[in-house]
């Protein structure tokens, strides 16, 4: 055994046996000529990378960090990671100021949220899409993401955060920068789920952002900093016994997965406390712990879509087999496929046409099917099919939330609130 | 989670199980750790290479290889049901158990096969068909498509070839990637204009030939795509085998994993089976990568999950070991006994693998567990490339395990 270990590498290129399965799942590789492809970009180009740092190719930027090369490995390999992590080292970006905006989510996102009017206003101006087109490369075709005038957190602690005490068990809730500057809705739903089934909800102190978007960005100083400050407030919650869950299913793969991988932090102490929403309810329900009641009057067909990240996770079995059990939903798969924004990727001017050419074919079938719903776990692919189609788009917790019963929910589990 | 069946495993055996398992009305769950060896697949499947009538003496003298475990009187049976499977998804396959046929190889050669999706050139095993003369049509910039070799092979059992080499301004971008220009890229951008182009280009420069020969680079774009070509050259196109990722491939898993999926199984993708709780000789759950402490239980458990490629088996200096169940393995102590010094002969190692009783239950310190199953790759005692048996044993053992499952209700 001993041997083997030694021939392994960090990033365990050399595990690739050339069989190129990956090059058939890349989406980026059938949209687009100048991307070398996952094997030649990963673990091909990093046997040269090692000799010589200058074998580096800016091909390597198109790359969407959507891991579909890794789910499609026999063997193993994280393709994604190596060839993250090159991109980090050797590239480059011509839009620093761009890039940093897109991908300081928490910081913009704070920013906005306090003028949230006039800055949805603004960006949705079409003059103001072609200033930001022209100077900050991000693509006139998008909207930017609007923003809510009242933060999540700000409605918590003003309309919820003492009635969590009430209840005698208690979970920690990570609801990373979509929940909290644009669709504080998402929060709210999942409060309502859990408060019905028993459960008090806890926010982090000073969460910050996961991070996905600097580690896509090149920006890893800045996502190591943030990282480490999540991974102590995150200990804290487990110390406490609760586990932590998240509502974004990036949110969750970045703290669970590449906080080791990518930024190299030690997460294995807290990491299987760490838990897409979805899972953490459907174990509850699945250990007898708690039960679900919905509206008998709840009517709704929707398509699923599993995100990129939601595949690599393993975790589209929790959301689909959560949202099976709403009587009145019925509930159809989509293909697995990306859908072409990977993050903050689709907004980047440069890559727009790409984004668009992977997500046709998903939004096509949306529109064959005529579903007026698609469910996905992941925020930027609700906004490029909403963008992109004529459906709208909501997370399995918002679809739960609307179809609860909450009332006979709280009987069903025999909720009994601690007086203060 | 709880299931009737968990299949560990998604390539060819893992799938064809879990087809027939779910097509009777089973709860079934397949787990699959990347993609399988069928992105390998030539359009043939073999059953044994000297075709099935030379089975049955073959088994009463091996009977610790796989076939000898399956009544051969099963074969043609199962070679209906098989057909009947891939003709629900769309996909032809032709032959049959009777006699063996010959396919071509990437490089030319002729090996005996059994079952061929329509649309491939293939010929009897006197290396007959019914045409005389190939027009060989080779793609400039693809590289792994070799007219010259499948044109000197065909020539040699007395074809008149023609070689030709079309060069296609409609492919863009994909020209701009030569090692990126592969079977599966090529077929997905060959549609519409680039097809018409393709076709175009073959009836201006080949001769009199009755047929025209292509790589097998069609069907991921357009579906139609040689019947199109077919109607400009006014000719038959029959395709050959390209070297791997191959589009047949890619297509019968996707088609078989989409079948198993609208009969109601559950598929957890990118996951992998890390061990198992057993409890007085039998299985009572497993446990994935993925799903950390959580359980799957179910009544059956079928461990399809391939040879050395697939994972089912591991190599380490101290040993082989089968990593998910930790069941007996059929495999030399000494390292020298796994390999013989020349690459082309029979390889030790490729009859490594899981040891079972007569109904595939693998064993478990000499003991069978009486609710695991083992098929396809994983199996010991056969040689797939020296026998020419690799997808018939997937194939037959599948449904053999099916068939005892649905017997034992």
């Amino acid at each position: 055994m001993k041997i083997e270990h030694k021939n392994i590498s960090e990033n365990n290129f050399e595990q690739c046996t050339k069989c190129t399965i990956c090059t058939v799942y890349c989406p980026m590789l059938e949209a687009n000529p100048l991307y070398p492809g996952p094997k030649q970009a990963g673990p091909d180009g990093e046997r040269y990378r090692l000799k010589n740092a200058a074998y580096y190719d800016m091909g390597l930027k198109y790359c969407l960090n959507c891991k579909r090369c890794e789910v499609a490995c026999p063997s193993g390999v994280r393709i994604g990671d190596i060839i993250t992590l090159a991109r980090a080292k050797s590239g480059k970006s011509s839009h620093k100021l761009r890039d940093a905006i897109l991908a300081n989510t928490d910081f913009v996102g704070g920013v906005a949220t306090t003028m949230a009017p006039v800055v949805n206003a603004t960006l949705g101006l079409k003059p103001v899409k072609r200033v930001m087109d022209a100077v900050l490369a991000v693509d006139h075709h998008r909207t930017m993401p609007k923003y809510s005038s009242e933060k999540f957190t700000t409605w918590f602690r003003k309309n919820a955060a003492e009635s969590q005490k009430q209840y005698a068990k208690q979970v920690t809730y990570f609801h990373g920068c979509y929940a909290n500057y644009n669709y504080p809705q998402l929060g709210k739903d999942l409060v309502k789920i859990l408060n019905a089934v028993g459960y008090g909800v806890n926010l982090m102190e000073g969460e910050r952002c996961c991070g996905v978007a600097k580690i896509s960005s090149g920006l890893m100083e800045q996502a190591s900093r943030d990282a480490k400050r999540n991974l102590s407030e995150i200990r804290k919650a487990v110390a406490k016994g609760e586990e932590v869950v998240a509502t974004s299913s990036s949110c969750t793969f970045t703290l669970r997965d590449e906080y080791e991988h990518i930024l190299g932090l030690d997460n294995h102490d807290v990491r299987s406390s760490i838990s897409l929403a979805t899972r953490f309810l459907y174990r509850l329900v699945e250990r007898g712990e708690v039960r679900l009641a919905f509206r008998k009057d709840f009517r709704m067909r929707a398509a699923y879509h599993s995100a990129c990240h939601m595949e690599r996770g393993g975790w589209t079995i929790y959301s689909t087999s959560l949202l099976r059990m709403i009587e009145g939903l019925d509930l159809v798969m989509l293909p697995s496929q990306c859908c072409g924004i990977a993050g903050t990727f689709g907004f980047k001017k440069e890559n727009y046409r790409y984004s668009q050419a992977i997500g046709k074919s998903l939004f096509e079938k949306i529109e064959e099917l005529g579903v007026e719903i698609v469910s996905t776990d992941c925020e930027t692919c609700k906004w490029q099919i909403e963008m992109s189609t004529s459906a709208k788009v909501l997370n399995p917790i918002s679809i739960i939330a609307e179809a609860l019963d909450v009332e006979e929910t709280r009987k069903l589990n025999n909720i009994q609130l601690i007086n203060q | 989670m709880r299931f009737d069946s968990i299949i560990i495993g998604g390539g060819l055996s893992g799938l064809i199980s879990g087809i027939a398992l779910a097509r009777g009305g089973s709860k079934v769950a397949l787990i699959s750790a990347g993609g399988s060896a069928l992105h390998f697949f030539s359009g043939s499947l073999e059953l044994w290479h000297e075709g099935a009538m030379a089975m049955v003496p073959f088994c009463e003298k091996h009977p610790s290889h796989p076939y000898a475990k399956i009544d051969t009187a099963r074969v043609e049976r199962y070679t209906t049901i098989v057909k009947d499977i891939f003709a629900r998804v769309g996909i032809t396959l032709q032959g049959s158990s009777e006699q063996n046929h010959l396919r071509l190889t990437p490089l030319g050669a002729l090996k005996p096969a059994w079952l061929t999706m329509e649309g491939y050139a293939t010929f009897s095993l006197g290396g007959e068909c019914d045409y005389h003369s190939v027009a060989v049509v080779g793609i400039e910039g693809y590289l792994d498509f070799y007219p010259e070799f499948i044109a000197e092979s065909l020539s040699n059992r007395g074809l008149e070839c023609g070689v030709y080499n079309v060069r296609l301004t409609t492919l863009g971008g994909l020209r701009e990637s030569s090692t990126e220009m592969r079977a599966v890229q090529l077929s997905r951008a060959l549609s519409g204009k680039t097809i018409e182009e393709l076709a175009r280009q073959i009836a201006e420069k080949i001769e009199d030939e009755e047929v025209v020969l292509l790589p097998a680079i069609f069907g991921l774009g357009d579906k139609d795509a040689t019947k199109r070509i077919e109607a400009v050259v006014g000719r038959r196109v029959l395709v050959a085998p390209t070297v791997s990722a191959s589009v047949a491939g890619v297509r019968v898993q996707k088609a078989l994993m989409d079948e198993f999926q609208r009969l109601g199984g559950t598929v957890l993708n990118n996951d992998s089976a890390t061990g198992c709780r057993i409890e007085e000789g039998k299985v009572v759950a497993i446990r994935t990568a993925n799903l950390e402490d959580e359980e799957l239980v179910a009544e059956n458990y079928i461990l399809a999950t391939g040879s050395f490629f697939g994972r089912g088996l591991v190599a380490t200096a101290e040993g082989v070991y089968e990593p998910v169940v930790g069941v007996d393995v059929v495999a030399p102590a000494s390292r020298e006994e796994w390999y013989s010094k020349d690459l082309l002969d029979a390889q030790p190692f490729e009859r490594f693998g899981v040891a079972t009783d007569n109904k595939f239950h693998p064993l478990l310190d000499g003991k069978p567990i009486e609710n695991l199953y083992a098929i396809g790759a994983l199996l010991a005692g056969a040689d797939a490339v020296k026998e020419g048996c690799g997808g018939g044993i997937a194939v037959m053992s599948a449904l053999r395990v099916v068939e005892e499952i649905e017997k034992r209700g």
